[in-house]
């Protein structure tokens, strides 16, 4: 064997905490057992745990810098922090046929990490395009915008999300849509009346701007059409107590709707004292609201975190100029596994294989990933980490390998870090040192079940 | 954790849903069935309650507990014997659920595993009563089937005792949830009994031998063609040879072909077979194992 990791607890999705070894070749688990064979290289983990590499399946790239640096710098910040797949979320007018093959091209000279795409659907021609999408370029999932963003992304209507959500049924599993569920009128309504209260506002009064009810709203609207089309859906980054509620009542009458919150929603409220650097479309809570999203991580209603990682420089973030100038995103994939841990495992006696469950697992099979990402089984990709779950940590942005100039969580201490991840059967990271190069990872082609 | 199900007395109280789940649970347990330990039902004890011998299903049961990090306390039949003296079986079930988190009974009586769990304050689970329910058997005769190739529209073969054998009528009713067509081949005096064949409808056929639809199936499946059954041994031993599946017979079949067993076999599958990639009997018997840990993490709470 090339690779044998011994001397860890193994959180295995779905089986719980395991003593054994991990045999690794070929990039690929052959082995797990009490007593492993021969190996040219060995890992002591010295008795912590070692978890499969984490999927973050909500992340973009290329929005406020260019995409090779974002595909860089991001996804080098991930692997450090633990994550070895990210879901990146990508978007234009115009068809993807003839773009996509440079995109792949692009991000696989750059990436640290594995990588799949969502393409963003909003025009006529993309939905009649997206069986091909599915069968020529590899991508079964779909992104919708029930509420844009103005001037970045144009919202679709209930006709459109009905109309591509049944071609979603014909093609069956792993075919998903994606939707960002708020109530756009009653978004447009809330701006308005904030724009005239509020010449300049704070954290605090963002989050007026998309009020918890439009949330609420659209979880249910959504789950509704998916319903009636008998399509799978997967609701991204929910943050509002109103909307994982709506959530759990649609869960309980129709199948197959998957729902995500984001790290960043589990750890940080509205009044957080990070000022407009934590301006975001959907915006930060009430402590409420928080507390709601772990009780829903912990009673199963929630099946996947995201980060929603929308990198920038505090330059181009722009909050000096008041909360109307400011632009929504953040960067957090070096943070996410951290958070989760800390605020999942520490503070909220989270049950670690639970925690571990949907940040691996459970994405990899909403998204068509599993069994080869996700899980530690025989015949999986050997991405794991190992996690130091006692080791604190003051969170500093310049050791998270991203370009960006600043993190929500800056002096933040969190407990429970990774101090290594093997990507592909590869040491890739080791005490926070990247030890691989750009281009280090792949992309996922995902195909349809016949 | 909500459990799909508290108890597991029948194949028949589970959905197809329910069905597919355990499968996939298995398959999630398969790598550590046989290496490795997990740590999820530790702190939690097993009752095993056999009233009559059966050193697989015993054996596995108690390999899956341990395999998930729980104990196992065996009652065997020799103990409950002079435990349960004057004892009814609900007052034996009543004291032994004081003491252990699941039970698993093994009853020679049909019908034992449901009242077993009606007295008892902790799950029970039928590790088959008399001629009546053998489910975690049905279920890894499933996961065996899911495994090996796909489950859905299989054309199978059951070939043996298809009148007195649980197994087969147990397995008759799951496969029915994944469409499966079925040919039957057994001697006159052991065929299905009527009921099971009306309520298969279209999806079953009666076939004179084996031979003339090897081509066509995906799984034989092979039962024991017990002595007791006939008048004389003569008679037995002619219409057991001629059940017999020997390695000749099976060059006319699919690549794929996989030939199961229940066991213990005695002759009703040719040692020639056990070389071949056909033969499919001690994996399943194996596979037992990661069934039974998706099974007791079930309804332990902990799928």
């Amino acid at each position: 064997m090339d690779l044998v990791i011994e001397n860890g607890k193994v959180v295995i999705p779905g089986v719980g905490v395991v003593q054994a070894n991990i045999g690794i070749e070929n990039g690929k688990i052959v082995e797990i057992a009490r007593i492993t064979g021969n190996a040219d290289q060995k890992v002591d983990a010295g008795g912590k745990y070692v978890i499969p590499g984490v999927i973050d399946p909500h992340i973009h790239l290329g929005i406020f810098a260019p995409f090779e640096k974002e595909c860089e710098f991001e996804t080098k910040s991930a692997l450090a922090g633990g994550v070895t797949t990210v879901g990146c979320f990508y978007g234009g007018p115009d068809s993807y046929k003839e773009v996509f093959d440079q995109v792949v091209k692009t991000a696989e000279s750059y990436i640290y990490t594995d990588i799949f795409f969502h393409l963003v659907i909003g025009t006529d021609q993309q939905i009649e395009e997206m069986e091909q999408y599915a069968r020529d370029l590899g991508v079964t999932s779909f992104k919708f915008y029930m509420c844009g963003i103005p001037g970045i992304i144009e919202p679709v209507n209930d006709g459109f999300l009905l109309k591509a959500f049944r071609k979603i049924a014909d093609m069956g599993y792993p075919a998903i849509g994606c939707v960002h569920a708020e109530n756009a009128a009653l978004v447009d309504l809330a701006l308005e009346e904030l724009r005239k209260a509020k010449e300049n506002g704070t954290l605090e009064d963002w989050a007026e701007s998309h009020p918890n009810y439009a949330e609420e709203e659209a979880v249910t609207r959504i789950s509704f059409i998916a319903g009636l089309a008998g399509a799978r859906l997967y609701v991204v980054h929910l943050s509002t107590k109103e909307g994982v509620m709506a959530a759990e009542m649609a869960k309980s009458k129709y199948d197959n709707i998957f729902v995500e919150t984001t790290s960043p929603y589990l750890s940080i409220t509205k009044f957080d004292d990070i000022g407009l650097m934590g301006l975001m479309v959907p915006p930060f809570r009430e402590n409420e609201s928080v507390e709601a999203l772990w009780d829903c991580v912990r009673r199963g209603i929630i099946d996947s975190f995201g980060t929603d990682n929308v990198s920038m420089t505090r330059e181009v973030k722009n909050a000096e100029q008041g909360m109307w100038n400011t632009m929504p995103g953040y960067p957090f994939l070096g943070t996410h596994l951290p958070v989760l841990l800390h605020e999942g495992f520490h503070r909220r006696n989270i049950e670690l294989t639970a925690l571990v469950e949907k940040a691996t697992r459970d994405p990899a099979r909403i998204f068509g990933l599993y069994p080869n990402k996700g899980t530690i089984a025989v015949g999986s990709d050997a991405d794991l980490v190992i996690v130091d779950l006692d080791k604190e940590r003051k969170v500093n942005h310049e050791e998270l390998h991203s370009y960006s100039d600043f993190s929500l969580l800056d002096g933040r201490i969190l407990k429970g870090w990774p101090v290594m991840t093997i990507k592909s059967g590869e040491i890739a990271v080791e005490d926070n040192q990247v030890l691989v190069k750009k281009g280090n990872g792949k992309y996922l082609r995902r195909n349809l079940r016949e | 954790m909500m459990s799909r199900f508290r108890h597991l007395i029948s194949i028949e109280e589970l959905s197809k849903g329910d069905v597919e789940y355990i499968l996939s649970k298995a398959d999630e347990f398969e790598d550590i069935a046989k290496k490795s330990f997990s740590d999820i039902l530790k702190g939690k004890l097993l009752g095993n309650l056999f009233f009559e011998p059966s050193t697989r299903t015993r054996m596995s049961f108690e390999t899956a507990m341990k395999r998930l990090g729980g104990e196992v306390i065996n009652l065997n039949t020799a103990e409950i014997s002079s435990i349960a003296k004057g004892e009814t079986l609900a007052d034996t079930i009543r004291v032994v659920s004081g003491y252990v988190d699941t039970i698993v009974i093994r009853h020679p009586k049909e019908g034992s595993a449901k009242l077993a769990a009606e007295f008892s304050e902790v799950p029970v689970i039928n590790g088959g009563d008399g001629a009546g329910q053998h489910p975690t058997q049905t279920l890894l005769d499933l996961y065996t089937i899911w495994k090996e190739g796909d489950i859905n529209d299989i054309r199978i073969a059951l070939v043996g005792d298809l009148k007195y054998s649980r197994t087969v009528h147990s397995l008759i009713k799951a496969l029915s949830l994944f469409n499966a067509e079925i040919y039957l081949v057994s001697p006159e005096a052991l065929r299905l009994p009527i009921q099971f064949r009306e309520e298969l409808g279209n999806n079953v056929v009666e076939v004179d031998s084996l031979e003339d639809i090897i081509g066509e199936i995906n799984v034989i499946y092979v039962t024991r063609i017990q002595k007791e059954r006939f008048p004389d041994l003569d008679e037995y031993h002619r219409v057991a040879g001629s059940y017999r599946i020997t390695r000749k017979m099976l060059e006319n079949g699919e690549e794929n072909l996989i030939v199961m067993h229940p066991l213990p076999r005695v002759d009703e599958i040719s040692p020639e077979v056990d070389a071949t990639a056909h033969a499919m009997y001690f994996k399943q018997a194996f596979y037992g194992v990661p069934v039974r840990m998706a099974i007791l993490s079930e309804v332990m709470g902990y799928g």
